[in-house]
């Protein structure tokens, strides 16, 4: 039998490519509560970027004859035991958590969407001894592998920034993201084109990555979002715990221990505000993760 | 500001000594009931010889009796404890000692001078396995002799003029003589004493609890028919005293402790001060540079106002005096006025900056950066080290923080892993020759960690030691704690005050400033 050329003629509808305009609009119109989010922690990064400019006062400058001050004009936030304004050691804060946070995801997320592609990518044995490793690591409560990990490590600064502290935030994202990316990458290595590239005698690497991770990026984009909220909370725990940020930098985590543990009750403010902070900056990343999700995945939009 | 603080400092003394001698005059002790007092931490072990730490203290000193004993009413004086009476002979070569002769230990055995001997004899020449971890505090002394069962005598290498303080140290418990014979590591098990309490029961991590041990010594002691010591951690410990669980605890708490507990409690607590033995300084590890630079040394102890921030820092921690190395109202203490003469302790921080901003540069290091090593717990160490970053700040120091946990930082402190540390010492005794001991040249004294030599402070240390004239003593340890200060190796900063919590109905406990050694329980009482 010999096969022609066959030319059929469809008429497809024309639609344009919707712009990333169109597409934030669309998000924010579909996803409100995702969009309230975005804008929310868009504001504190650029509030902590700017902090040198806007902040009223030195974060870590002592001043006695301010100290324990009642939120005023003065000082919105009010001061510490030290007579440190509040609202500028947040501001500078907000630097530390969001820095901390995006690295921290990022470095995990990435490292746990490669290791989930290879391991079902490969399957059999690989697959069999790293998930193993990510049930030795998933075993154990994130807070508690960080800690490991950070008293493992001691301190590394790059640029200000304690790098083994966002290692020891990263190491306990990294199985989560695995388990996750590793589930849609297998039935993403069942897909035809994945075939195809094999058949066609393409290299493992390319395989994976032009192949399979771009298809990947949905989940890998929720569980990143979902993570910098995660990050941001673990460097706030550690600091707390004296494990992370050192007085005086500053840093929300931070500002609850020590003597605000001593002190709250005379100047609540002292808790207050960067619990706020904390829960905000919290809430804003989770909220943007979720609404991803839905956006992002055609089930949940089929619903 | 000072002069008030001084003024502050000087009336609650008289205000603590008054209420105190008020006390022992009108009140009329009463027997019975037990006290229950918190104490932040489990001893470490059981044998006095081997403690260093108030857990141990707290614990174990309502059991042990000691040959002499600090006088918590006449503070610091010395007085026998089961001495009834000591000569010293005119080279100060020999102490000789006459026991009480109606001493007995918890088993019913009578105390002779052979279990003092014996006891002195374990510390200071320890049997292999037997940890003696204040051997080298004896070190003058050649031997102990038991002539008579009432008479001890000791012999020393050399004379030395704080010898009867040490003698009164409350780690040199006397431990049963034949019962060392038997096992020289008893005492690691077995808790057997001349004290006023007998152990009940030890649940470790839980509690502790002793009761009146009726053959002690001294007659109608002690008033308490027992006491029982509740480990708890630091926070629960504050808990317990709101919640009225506890009557008492003799380490101290903090202000912000005192008005939560004073809140909760109202008339029901009262709090007692005096100056702290714990002296907040600052090392510098001088085998680095820059620190092997006295004007960078300098530099950094002139940024520091001692003057202008005790105040607001003894709103916000445990630290309340400004300090040299000696307690301000010890009785070797450098007059104020010589004081403040001293680097550092200046009253023109204005002058003192600008003079260390020139030190600096001159030296090279105008904007000099270190990391300041710290240790992990927070008060007063946290809020002591911010000062002083802030205050370095001022003079365009930077200054990172590394806070480290305390078996960290004593590892980095004595290995001279540091180039600039957070230091404290918090002594159990005020005689000179044992407070300025750990800050002789660093290859004479293993605890100072600075790496700082100079044969003079030597000199300068023998020369008080050798005084016995207590005039003249207290000129020749200012010369020498003058001279110490100068070299700057360690910079001594704030002292802490010890606050203590009494539930009213505790009676009769004068508060020292030692916090590393109970006192005597036996004549604490409890009001109906």
């Amino acid at each position: 039998m010999k096969l022609g050329a066959i030319t059929t003629s469809v008429s497809v509808p024309s639609r344009a490519r919707p712009t990333g305009w169109r597409k934030m609009m669309q998000f924010a119109t579909t996803q409100p509560l995702g969009a309230a989010g975005l804008v929310t922690a868009l504001v504190m990064a650029i509030a902590g970027a700017l902090a040198p400019l806007i902040a009223p006062y030195n974060p870590v400058a002592i001043s006695f004859s301010d100290m324990l001050a009642p939120p005023s004009w003065e000082h919105p936030l009010g001061t510490d035991n030290f007579g440190r304004d509040i609202l500028s050691r947040i501001l500078y804060g907000a630097r530390t958590a969001i820095v901390m946070g995006l690295v921290s995801a990022l470095i995990g997320s990435t490292l746990g969407a490669i290791i989930g592609v290879v391991s079902a990518y490969f399957g059999g044995v690989v697959d069999l001894l790293i998930q193993r490793v990510v049930d030795i690591f998933l075993s154990l409560p994130i807070i508690v592998l960080a800690l490991v990990v950070v008293a493992m490590l001691g301190r590394n600064l790059v640029l200000g920034f304690d790098f083994n502290l966002i290692l020891a935030i990263s190491i306990p994202i990294v199985p989560q993201v695995a388990r996750v990316v590793r589930s849609s990458a297998l039935s993403i290595r069942e897909m035809a084109y994945v075939d195809a590239a094999r058949v066609a005698g393409y290299s493992t690497r390319r395989i994976i990555f032009r192949h399979m991770a771009p298809n990947l990026m949905a989940p890998y984009l929720i569980m990143l979002t979902a993570f910098i909220a995660q990050a941001i909370l673990l460097e706030a725990s550690l600091s707390f715990l004296g494990l992370g940020v050192t007085e005086p930098s500053p840093a929300w985590g931070l500002m609850l221990a020590g003597n605000a543990v001593d002190f709250y009750r005379q100047a609540p403010w002292m808790i207050i505000f960067p619990g706020l902070a904390i829960s905000l900056a919290v809430f804003s990343f989770n909220l943007l993760g979720d609404s991803l999700r839905d956006w992002l995945d055609p089930k949940a939009r089929l619903r | 500001m000072t002069k008030s603080i001084w003024a502050s400092a000087g009336a609650l003394a008289l205000a603590f000594l008054t209420t105190q001698g008020a006390m022992a005059q009108d009140a009329k002790p009463v027997r019975g009931g037990i006290l229950n007092y918190g104490v932040a931490g489990g001893p470490h072990t059981l044998d006095c010889h081997a403690g260093n730490s108030f857990a141990v203290t707290h614990h174990l000193g309502p059991h042990y009796s000691t040959l002499m004993k600090t006088d918590n009413r006449n503070y610091p004086n010395t007085i026998g404890d089961l001495a009834k009476s000591w000569t010293i002979s005119p080279d100060h070569l020999t102490y000789t000692f006459k026991l009480h002769d109606n001493v007995k230990f918890h088993d019913g055995t009578a105390l002779t001078s052979e279990d003092v001997r014996a006891s002195f004899q374990r510390i200071i020449d320890p049997p292999a396995g037997v940890v003696s971890a204040w051997r080298s505090m004896y070190a003058d002394l050649k031997s102990v002799e038991a002539p008579d069962k009432d008479t001890v005598v000791f012999k020393m290498s050399a004379p030395n003029s704080g010898m009867l303080s040490i003698f009164g140290s409350p780690w040199a418990c006397i431990y049963s003589a034949a019962k060392l014979k038997e096992d020289p590591k008893y005492p690691e098990k077995t808790v057997m004493g001349t004290g006023p309490f007998q152990l009940v029961e030890h649940v470790s991590g839980s509690h502790w609890t002793g009761k009146r041990f009726d053959g002690y010594f001294r007659p109608g002691l002690p008033y308490l028919d027992g006491f029982k010591a509740i480990a708890l951690s630091s926070t629960a410990l504050i808990n317990a005293l709101a919640g009225g669980q506890i009557d008492a605890e003799f380490r101290g708490v903090t202000p912000a402790d005192q008005q939560r507990i004073q809140a909760s409690r109202g008339a029901n607590i009262r709090f007692e001060q005096a100056e702290g033995m714990g002296l907040f300084m600052v090392s510098f590890n001088t085998k680095v540079k820059p620190y092997d630079d006295i004007r960078v040394r300098r530099a950094l102890t002139l940024a520091v106002d001692r003057w202008g921030g005790i105040e607001p820092m003894s709103r916000i921690s445990t630290l309340k005096y400004v300090s040299s190395f000696q307690r301000p109202g010890a009785p070797d203490a450098l007059p104020k006025a010589q004081l403040e003469k001293l680097p550092g302790f200046g009253r023109d921080i204005k002058a003192a900056r600008a003079e260390a901003r020139r030190l600096l540069a001159e030296a090279g290091v105008p904007n000099l950066k270190f990391t300041l090593i710290n240790r992990g717990p927070d008060m007063p160490y946290a809020p002591f080290a911010l000062y002083l970053i802030d205050q370095w700040r001022q003079i365009g120091v930077t200054v990172d923080q590394q806070v480290v946990d305390t078996a960290n930082w004593a590892q980095r402190r004595t290995s001279g892993n540091f180039s600039v540390i957070v230091d404290v010492t918090g002594d159990w005794g005020e005689d000179p020759s044992f407070v300025m001991a750990r800050f002789l040249s660093s290859d004479t004294s293993f605890n100072n960690p600075t790496g700082f030599s100079d044969p003079k402070i030597e000199q300068l240390f023998q020369a008080q030691k050798l005084e016995f004239d207590p005039a003249k003593r207290t000129q020749a340890v200012n010369v020498l704690e003058n001279y110490i200060v100068e070299q700057i190796f360690t910079m001594p900063v704030f002292r802490t005050v010890r606050l203590l919590p009494f539930a009213t109905k505790v009676q009769n406990y004068p508060v020292v400033p030692v916090h590393n050694w109970l006192g005597d329980v036996s004549e604490i009482w409890l009001k109906p």
